[in-house]
């Protein structure tokens, strides 16, 4: 049973929003950055994308080659573990589902792996049918470096620390590995709508 | 030891505030009393939890300002003129309320005595506050701290 904290009133949400915002959060205009350290610039020439680990034969594409797949523009609501909410975020980007259909596997995990070092752990099924894509446009212009430019994972329906930043490929696993926040005290899966956000939520 | 402080569920624990620290015109440090609380290392942050009497909550997270050696969890935060919580715990809280807090949270940004130096410590705003924890924590041979803000300090703590 929570306590009541004397005086608090707190702002309540408008009804265009009731039912978008997971629990714990609330909604902001702009957009937070937050990283875990410094941001990397990769030239474009020297840009590229790998789907490895697990595979029959790994598979990898240049710039100029992940330009030319097909790409489509997404809408969507996304939730920081942080506590802020951003709704009707508008994103260009190609699905994984056009990445992964060009190897063959047979995985049920896969890890993001990032200029810097970076890492985060999902299972297959979270990544696929839709559900995530790589993302280098936001709001009609180039996804800029502070926001994980020029390509970054988007996984809207988890916490947004799993839509990785400055992402270069996915390896894909059999075994679920925790990646870097999550060998840091924060939840394996990360759904925002069961505020899964640290070890043992 | 300081790395169990992550390990496990982080329940909600009930926070009476025990002292009140003015420290800018919209900047204040709430000193908290918990119950059992685990320890935390410097560099590590909680999650504040509100409720309103009609149940509605809101939660949002701050930097622990006060070192692991201290029994006390000492908060700093800073007043967003919009804001939701903040101007609750800077302008409303009084000595002997009540909120509950969970953490301590994150195990990147952390630094240790062990951990060595020298340091070089560098905050924008209430970016300050982690790197407090870490200056107050033992002082290591030689920590260099740059804190830039937009407003001058009413009475200058540090």
């Amino acid at each position: 049973m929570p306590i009541v904290s004397r005086g608090f009133r707190g702002r309540r949400r408008d009804d265009g929003e009731s039912g978008r915002v997971p629990p714990g959060q609330y909604t902001v205009d702009d957009f937070p950055v937050l990283s875990a350290g410094p941001t990397p610039h990769t030239p474009l020439d020297q840009w590229t994308f790998t789907v490895e680990g697990e595979v029959a034969e790994p598979k990898q594409w240049s710039w100029e080659e992940f330009q030319a797949l097909p790409s489509e523009t997404i809408t969507k609501d996304i939730h920081c573990v942080t506590k802020w909410s951003k709704l009707d975020t508008t994103w260009e980007g190609v699905s994984v589902d056009v990445l992964l259909e060009e190897v063959e596997h047979d995985a049920a995990y896969v890890t993001a792996f990032c200029d810097g070092g970076y890492t985060t752990n999902l299972p297959l099924e979270d990544v696929t049918d839709g559900k995530a894509w790589v993302a280098f446009g936001y709001d009609g212009e180039p996804l800029e470096p502070e926001h994980g430019g020029p390509a970054r994972l988007l996984v809207p329906h988890l916490y947004f620390w799993k839509s990785a930043k400055w992402v270069r490929g996915l390896r894909l696993m059999s075994e679920d590995e925790p990646g870097f926040w999550e060998s840091l005290g924060y939840h394996m899966y990360g759904d925002p709508w069961r505020e899964q956000r640290y070890w043992g939520d | 030891m300081a790395r169990a402080a992550v390990l496990g569920r982080l329940i909600w624990r009930v926070a009476e505030v025990a002292a009140l620290v003015p420290e800018t015109a919209r900047v204040r440090s709430l000193v908290l009393d918990l119950e059992e609380w685990p320890g935390h290392r410097a560099g590590q942050h909680v999650d504040v939890r509100l409720t309103a009497e009609d149940g509605y909550q809101a939660q949002r997270s701050y930097s622990i300002a006060s070192p692991a050696e201290d029994e006390r969890v000492t908060l700093t935060v800073e007043r967003l003129e919009d804001g939701e919580v903040s101007p609750y715990l800077v302008d409303e809280v009084v000595v002997g309320d009540h909120f509950e807090l969970r953490g301590p949270i994150g195990g990147h940004f952390v630094w240790e005595t062990g951990i060595g130096g020298p340091l070089l410590l560098v905050a924008g705003g209430s970016g300050i506050v982690p790197l407090m924890a870490i200056v107050r924590h033992r002082p290591p041979l030689e920590a260099r701290c740059r804190c830039g803000s937009s407003i001058p300090p009413a009475r200058s703590k540090t």
